[in-house]
């Protein structure tokens, strides 16, 4: 896996993700804030929604994720805990 | 030929697994329920030194009583049972002690007399127990008790302070708790039992109920609201509050974080009612409820600590408001839950405490941005909280999703009607406190040199583009 690009759909806002960089890393490095809170997955303050794209959850802790199977099945992601899988726009 | 050893060392031939398990479990059981009751008599007390100091050691008591739960689990007592087969003595003592007539009494009956007790007891298992054998819990009851001290100590000196004659006027409760307590053959129940007091003065008065409006202290003046957000109808007191911003924002920013961090009361008191009136969940819920409700009362605190960290006359300037909690009253517990979810939730998803922690790095506030930062982690906490216990109590499906949707939108339509009713009350004014503030804060600004800098500031409502600023 190499890099991809994420795109911000409301704000334009564009940044790149590194291999194994979760998307909320990822925009703290490139200087784009989100909201976020927890950087755990517990707390649903960077949930958002995956608009096109790839993106799963670290798989290493998904399960303990405060995020369920139908938001999951919407696209939805916890952006602290969510790995880029391809190039990406998120509903932000 | 049989013959065996003698024994290598004396030991108390009571001091066996099932007794110390069953010993400790009588004690969890008090602590458990002197959470609970710490939890409801903080809701009730409005004096702010001591409203503080009880949801401190409610905080702590969850503390002792999940120590003392997790050992009585390792000491081969039944897992189905720890939360069931409660001492009905235990209930019932600690069941009179949150009867006390009001916040003094009860305060006298606690610490004066059942801390005294639970100390007894934990020291009289010292005592008994093997160091070696039983060090965990020796480890843990020795905290405990340090605790506890310290505890009594704390109230004491507060007492002295606040209310100096207050263990003296409640004697005669604390001795018919005291009376009580040997009735059952004290916390332990080892000890020698007497009669019970069933002809004492005090005696024979209804079970306790926890309060469904709270009174705020005396010294300040009864306020309904503390912010203009909170009412839209307040027009004149949004114009005040613009005054002070237009003095300076970032000033108009540190002020209304300590305001609001101040008033967060209204939140401990919403997750402490919940310990009470939620009576049968499983531990862990009671344990982050309390952690919650301490949290909350903490941050209250952080807003308290700055208000009169700027010199002021904190009673006179700040309103202290009642109104988010009593609009709460007639709702049942899980609406009320399931409201302050929704507000703790909506703040972080805004990003609003990113923005605050930004706006007042920029004023250079070093206190104020601490208090933020740690704040803002708790809050993560608490609405991790939200989310675990509220689908425990409403389902972890489709159902229970939509169901904390209708209950969060009929939350905020009865507090919408609140508001509409209370919009010509005296009490909702807010105009005279910021009219009063902007002018303190105008004088302490003449010796201030001007930076020249300007913040975007979105202080609720947060938004992607504050956000980038």
């Amino acid at each position: 896996m190499g890099q991809f690009t994420v795109r911000l759909a409301k704000s334009g806002a564009q940044f790149v993700v590194e291999s194994g960089e979760t998307i909320l890393e990822a925009a703290e490095r490139a200087g784009v804030l989100l909201a976020f809170s927890c950087r755990g997955g517990t707390c649903r303050s960077c949930l958002t929604r995956v608009l096109s794209g790839c993106a799963e959850h670290d798989p290493e802790y998904a399960d303990e994720l405060n995020i369920d199977a139908g938001e999951l099945a919407d696209h939805y992601r916890l952006l602290c805990s969510a790995l880029a899988c391809s190039d990406i726009e998120l509903e932000k | 030929m049989v013959k065996v050893l003698p024994a290598s060392r004396t030991a108390h031939a009571d001091v066996r697994v099932d007794n110390a398990s069953q010993y400790l479990k009588r004690c969890y059981v008090v602590e458990r329920q002197l959470m609970r009751t710490l939890a409801a008599r903080f809701v009730d007390t409005s004096q702010w030194d001591f409203k503080r100091q009880l949801s401190q050691d409610m905080w702590e008591t969850s503390r002792h009583a999940d120590a003392l739960r997790t050992r009585v689990l390792e000491l081969r007592y039944p897992r189905r049972d720890v939360d069931k087969k409660y001492d009905p003595d235990m209930l019932a003592l600690v069941a009179e002690c949150a009867k006390g007539q009001d916040s003094l009494e009860f305060i006298g009956g606690v610490y004066g007399t059942l801390l005294p007790e639970l100390v007894r007891a934990y020291q009289d298992y010292l005592d008994q127990t093997d160091p070696l054998d039983d060090a965990p819990s020796v480890y843990i009851l020795r905290h405990i008790i340090a605790d506890k001290q310290a505890q009594i100590e704390r109230m004491r000196a507060l007492a002295e302070q606040v209310a100096p004659r207050l263990f003296e006027a409640t004697a005669e409760w604390q001795d018919y708790l005291r009376q009580c307590c040997a009735a059952v053959g004290g916390i332990s129940g080892q000890g020698t039992r007497t009669p019970p007091p069933l002809n004492h003065s005090l005696a024979g008065r209804p079970a306790y109920a926890i309060g469904r409006s709270v009174q705020r202290d005396s010294r300040w003046r009864p306020a309904l609201f503390h912010l203009p957000h909170e009412n839209k109808y307040d027009v004149e007191g949004r114009k005040a509050w613009q005054r002070i911003e237009a003095l300076d924002k970032r000033v108009a920013m540190q002020v209304w974080s300590a305001i609001s961090h101040f008033n967060e009361i209204w939140a401990a008191e919403v997750v402490a009612a919940s310990m009470w009136d939620f009576d049968t969940q499983p531990w862990d819920f009671y344990l982050d409820l309390a952690r919650w409700s301490w949290d909350e009362t903490r941050h209250s605190t952080m807003g308290y600590r700055a208000l009169q960290g700027w010199g002021w006359n904190v009673p006179d300037l700040i309103p202290w408001g009642n109104a988010l909690y009593n609009a709460m009253g007639p709702m049942p517990p899980i609406q009320r839950l399931a409201l302050l979810y929704y507000y703790e939730d909506g703040l972080l998803r805004a990003g609003t405490k990113q923005i605050e922690i930004k706006i007042l790095e920029s004023a250079q506030d070093d206190g104020g941005v601490q208090d933020m930062d740690f704040d803002w982690a708790d809050e993560a906490i608490h609405v991790s909280y939200g989310y675990t216990w509220l689908r425990h109590l409403l389902g972890d499906n489709n159902a229970g999703k939509e169901e904390l949707k209708r209950l969060t939108d009929e939350a905020r339509e009865i507090i919408a009607a609140f508001v509409a009713q209370h919009k010509d009350d005296p009490q909702a004014k807010l105009a005279p406190y910021f009219d009063r503030l902007h002018d303190v804060i105008a004088s302490m600004l003449q010796d201030i040199p001007d930076d020249n800098l300007d913040v975007h500031w979105a202080p609720v409502v947060a938004d992607e583009e504050v956000l980038k600023a």
